[in-house]
Parts: C-alpha cells; sequence; structure tokens
C-alpha cells in the first residue's frame, strides 16, 4: 500500500494556482451543496432502509386498520345494532370514519421520516463527519439548508406514495356505496395534507436534530411528541395542555381528515401549526449551527 | 501560507489556547509540536473556523478561513482520523465534498489512487483499519489539491510502510511549494520529517523555530561510564577536568567535559576497569522533553525521566 507519489494532478514544481482544471472552480453554492448532501443522504444504506421501512409501515398498517375498521363497521350492521359509543364513534359510516382511522395510521411512518430527518444531521456529529462538511462550507447555513431541501423533496415523494396509497388500500374494504374516493369533497385534501403533515415532521426532525445534536436525544423528543404527547396530555384534564395536543404536527395534520366539523380548528390555522413545526426549529437549529462551536 | 495572530481560546475557566502567534511558511513542512492537551487540536479547529477563538485571529492564505468561497481548494485538513459515517464508501464520503465545491469526480479517483486505497474505494469506511482510516482522511485534505495542508497526527495507527509513505508525502507537498503544518506530540517523529517547529505546552508558545537550530541548541555532550571502580575513575577524571557524577546505580557515571576516548585513556592508563562506555549527544527529543517538561499536563512522576517518552509515545 506504500506509495512515493505526492499529491496533485501536476509533478513536482508544477503545483497548479487554485481553480485549475484538475479541481474545477467556483465556489461552494448552495445548488452544489444540495448536489453533496444529496449524495451524503442517498449513500447510506440506512436511508433506503428507513424509505422502506416507512413505505411498508405506512401504507401496511394504514391497509389492516382500514380492513379492521370495515370488519366492525359489517359486524355491527349485520347484528343490527349500534356499537357502543355510537357514532360519532369509530364506526361512522360516513367520509370521517374511514378517513381519520386510515390516514392517523400512517403516523407511525411519519415518524420514522422524522427520525430519518433527524439523522441527516445528527449522524454527521455522531460519526465526525460535521468536520469534514463545515470544512468544506464554512458559511455553514448552506449545509442545513440543503439538507432540508433534499428532505424536502425525498420525504415529500415518500408521503405522498404512502398517503395515496394508504386511502386506497385502506378504503379498499369498504362496500362500495360508501367507500370514500379521491373525488368527494375534502378528501384529496385529507391526503395531502397527511403527506404535507409527514414532511413536517420530516423537517421537525432535522430541525431538532441540529439543535440538539445527538441522535438519542432526537428520537426520544420525536417519539414524546408523536406518540406520548397527543394521548397524554389532555389526561390532565387542563385546558391549555388539553390544546396543546390538539396542535401537534400529527393532530394538525388530521384535522383535515375530520369532515364531519369536528376539527378543533381550521384548515389556515392547521396549515400555520404544520409550517410553524416544520420552520421553527429549523431556524433555531439554523442559528444554533452558525453562532456555536462545530 | 497559515498566520495565527495571538491566538486564544477559552473553553469556560480553561485556556486551551492561550496568545499564540506563529506562522506557517510554503514550500516547508512546519512540525506543530506538544505533549497532548497543549492545544494543538484546538488551535487547527481555529485554524479551519471549526471553532470561533476567543481573541486573536487566524488567517489562512491570507483570508480568514470562512471567507474562502472554496475553502477545500485552499486548505485541506485531517483532523480526526475515521471522522467519516462508517456506512458511507470511502468514494462516497470525497464524492459528496468534491460535489459541494464543484471538484470534479475525476479528481476523487485520483486522490483515492494517490493514497492507494483503489481496491477499496467502494467498501464501507466501517471495515477500515485505523490506516486506512488516515489514507482517507488525507485523500479528503489533498482533494482540492490545496495550497496548504494541514494534518493533525497523521501517521498514528500507520504500519511503518505507512508512516514512511507520509513522511515521503509531506516532503513532497512541501517541495511542491506547499505551506504543510503537521501536528505529533512525537519529537522523533518531526525529527525526520519537518523543517520547521512550532513548539507548544498548555496552549502557549514554547519555541519557534528550525529543526538544526533546536538541534545546536541543545547539543549536551556526556559520556556514560560503567565500571565497577566508579568512585576511583571519578577522582582520576577530575584530575583531568571533567566533572561526573554517579547516576542512580553507584558503578555508574555520567562524565562532562571529557570525551568518551579521553575517559578511556584515564582508565587505562591507572588500570581501572570499563563495563561500560559511551558518547551520548542530548538529542532532538530530550531538548523537547525539557522544553516541555513544565507544561504536560498529564504525567506522572518518574515520567520526567529523559526515558520518559515512551510513556508519552504511548499515550493518544
Amino acid at each position: 500500500m506504500s506509495s512515493t507519489s505526492t499529491a496533485g494532478g501536476g509533478s513536482r514544481g508544477t503545483r497548479r494556482v487554485a481553480g485549475s482544471q484538475s479541481t474545477g472552480s467556483g465556489g461552494a453554492s448552495l445548488p452544489r451543496v444540495v448536489g453533496g448532501e444529496w449524495t451524503k443522504l442517498a449513500t447510506l444504506r440506512s436511508t433506503w432502509v428507513l424509505v422502506l421501512v416507512v413505505l411498508v409501515l405506512g401504507i401496511g398498517v394504514a391497509t389492516l386498520s382500514g380492513w379492521g375498521v370495515s370488519q366492525a363497521l359489517e359486524a355491527a350492521e349485520t347484528s343490527g345494532q349500534v356499537p357502543p359509543g355510537g357514532p360519532p364513534g369509530g364506526f361512522q359510516t360516513g367520509p370521517t370514519g374511514q378517513l381519520v382511522p386510515i390516514l392517523s395510521s400512517t403516523s407511525l411512518a411519519a415518524l420514522l421520516l422524522a427520525v430519518l430527518g433527524g439523522l441527516a444531521v445528527t449522524g454527521e456529529y455522531a460519526t465526525g463527519t460535521i468536520t469534514a462538511t463545515l470544512t468544506a462550507v464554512p458559511r455553514r447555513w448552506p449545509v442545513l439548508a440543503a439538507k432540508a431541501l433534499v428532505l424536502l423533496v425525498l420525504a415529500g415523494v415518500v408521503a405522498l406514495v404512502v398517503s395515496f396509497a394508504a386511502l386506497l388500500l385502506g378504503a379498499s374494504f369498504f362496500p362500495e356505496d360508501v367507500r370514500v374516493g379521491l373525488g368527494d369533497d375534502g378528501v384529496l385534501g385529507a391526503v395531502l395534507a397527511n403527506a404535507a403533515g409527514m414532511v413536517a415532521l420530516a423537517l421537525l426532525g432535522l430541525g431538532v436534530g441540529a439543535v440538539l445534536r445527538s441522535t438519542a436525544g432526537t428520537i426520544t423528543l420525536l417519539v414524546a411528541l408523536v406518540f406520548v404527547a397527543p394521548p397524554l396530555l389532555p389526561v390532565f384534564g387542563v385546558d391549555w395542555l388539553t390544546t396543546a395536543s390538539e396542535h401537534t404536527p400529527v393532530s394538525a395534520a388530521l384535522s383535515f381528515a375530520q369532515l364531519d366539523g369536528s376539527a378543533p380548528y381550521g384548515s389556515t390555522a392547521a396549515v400555520l401549526v404544520l409550517v410553524g413545526w416544520a420552520v421553527v426549529p429549523l431556524v433555531a437549529g439554523l442559528v444554533l449551527l452558525q453562532r456555536r462551536d462545530a | 501560507m497559515i498566520e495565527a495572530r495571538g491566538l486564544t481560546k477559552r473553553y469556560g475557566a480553561k485556556t486551551a489556547v492561550d496568545d499564540l502567534s506563529f506562522t506557517v511558511r510554503p514550500g516547508s513542512v512546519t512540525g506543530f509540536l506538544g505533549p497532548n492537551g497543549a492545544g494543538k487540536s484546538t488551535t487547527m479547529r481555529l485554524l479551519l473556523g471549526l471553532d470561533r477563538p476567543t481573541s486573536g485571529e487566524a488567517l489562512v492564505g491570507g483570508k480568514r478561513y470562512h471567507e474562502h468561497r472554496a475553502p477545500l481548494r485552499e486548505v485541506g485538513a485531517l483532523l480526526e482520523a475515521r471522522a467519516v459515517h462508517p456506512g458511507r464508501s470511502a468514494r462516497a464520503h470525497l464524492l459528496a465534498l468534491a460535489r459541494t465545491e464543484g471538484i470534479p469526480a475525476r479528481r476523487v479517483d485520483e486522490v483515492i489512487e494517490l493514497v492507494g486505497l483503489t481496491g477499496v474505494a467502494r467498501k464501507r469506511v466501517g471495515g477500515f483499519s485505523l490506516g486506512m482510516g488516515q489514507r482517507l482522511g488525507i485523500a479528503t485534505a489533498l482533494l482540492g489539491d490545496p495550497a496548504v495542508v494541514m494534518l493533525d497526527e497523521p501517521v498514528n495507527g500507520l504500519d511503518p510502510d505507512g508512516v514512511l509513505w507520509i513522511r515521503t508525502l509531506l516532503k513532497g507537498l512541501a517541495a511542491e511549494g506547499r505551506a504543510v503544518l503537521v501536528s505529533s506530540h512525537l519529537m522523533s517523529e518531526m525529527a525526520q520529517t519537518a523543517d520547521h517547529l512550532v513548539v507548544v505546552g498548555r496552549g502557549r508558545l514554547l519555541a519557534d523555530t528550525s529543526v538544526t537550530e533546536l538541534t545546536a541548541r541543545t547539543q549536551d555532550a556526556a559520556v556514560t561510564v560503567r565500571s565497577p571502580q566508579a568512585a576511583r575513575l571519578a577522582v582520576l577524571l577530575r584530575g583531568v577536568g571533567a566533572r561526573s557524577a554517579t547516576t542512580g546505580d553507584a558503578d555508574r557515571l555520567e562524565v562532562h567535559g571529557a570525551t568518551a576516548a579521553q575517559v578511556g585513556e584515564v582508565a587505562g592508563r591507572h588500570g581501572v576497569v570499563l563495563h561500560e562506555l559511551h558518547a551520548r549527544t542530548s538529542t532532538l527529543e530530550e531538548a523537547y522533553m525539557a522544553l516541555t517538561r513544565d507544561s504536560r499536563e498529564y504525567r506522572t512522576d518518574d515520567e520526567d525521566q529523559p526515558d520518559g517518552t515512551a510513556a508519552e509515545g504511548a499515550a493518544r
């Protein structure tokens, strides 16, 4: 493995001046940093494993959920009784009764997308790659901006596939006369909002990762936010905690599926809540990235 | 060209780098020496804009690092070996960095070839040995064909073949007109590679000098002699104007002011039996140990012997 040659495209004494044809020219512009970040994300096996798991789990759980609800509905109808708790419980026959259980079943997939976002930055701190990254882009902000753009596109595609497939497969178990379809009022919006919620969580993961810089801390916080807080907060019966639970990213995305008017707030507010979850931690991460020692 | 001017970095109450000023000139290898914890790595992080100095400034290629639009083409650095995601291949790691500054993929393959990793370029870095990791780090540093090269402990974990390779590489880089800064805590390594030395201890500058100058400054000839009649020999040597002292063992003398030949002649003339006789010149290693004795952060008491270098060398 020993070699005696030295660096550079040129031989001894003919070293290039900066920007020779050997190393190209120009600076670390945002499009280039995006290219670099895409390479980083795409060359990790864990990225694609995670994407595959998101697809399988997201679509799979939603499909099971649709099947389960349709079975329960059928059972209730044949026995001629209204199930305990009755409408508007889990057995509504209307579009909300199908949309909410099916789309909410993608939240585990959404959490995994958030983890993917978090890993895009905490992975660099854990392995030390961040040193190489920031020496290549010492202005720093383009790194996080590029990560956000790359994640937006990858998570966006995955979230759209999961959301549409979840609805189509999940609803397929319902009798044709009650089955929700994309042509029905508000259904397309609910599906798109579900995808938007998943993307918002991915960006939230990235932002939290940039703030905390630790994989364990980031995942813990994300799990708390997606799975622990929504059911736990209302338990205390304190108004503001209940309000907070209604404003988690998953609740905000799901409010678009509540076509029966049971949503705690309107669509404009829901969009703002989602954008807030996506953007605020990211901005905090950006500010800290600029200020802190790497 | 690297210029540090009054560089200071404090972490809370601890001062890692204390008013450090030095210059690294193109065309030569500058050794950056100091015991563990002397502030070498911190200084390099300050030079690379990774950490912000508390005061003072660091200029690389005439600018502060973050002012370079394409810094990889100005400065190449190896800070920690294996600071690469273990799940990524060597080629993918280099390619991602190259893309951020528009460096063509051809150059990636070139540096992989240069450091001898072509055969494993597409293997995941997680399986690399420490030596292969160092080579990848050096490939990263050379990616942009930079005018300034900065390597932190590049020989760590390399086999003798690899150490030789690094030495040749560094000298070649300097001969091509680059400014090369290499840190090490081993004087023996630097003595063979560096032209110039910047020695630090506890964050402060201890010496900024050429290797030859340091050697000359610390030449301190002494003769070690071992004899069962050491006491008698000491008296005899005093007669010819040499000072001698027993060092540890009663049968061992360290003689100043006489050559080994003179000591041997005196002993022969008086029939004194010698078991050992050798001339000892103070090595650069000892000069370095003397220089940094008071500023080593972690040490054991018996490490202060001249041969305490073994303990130093094993650390880190």
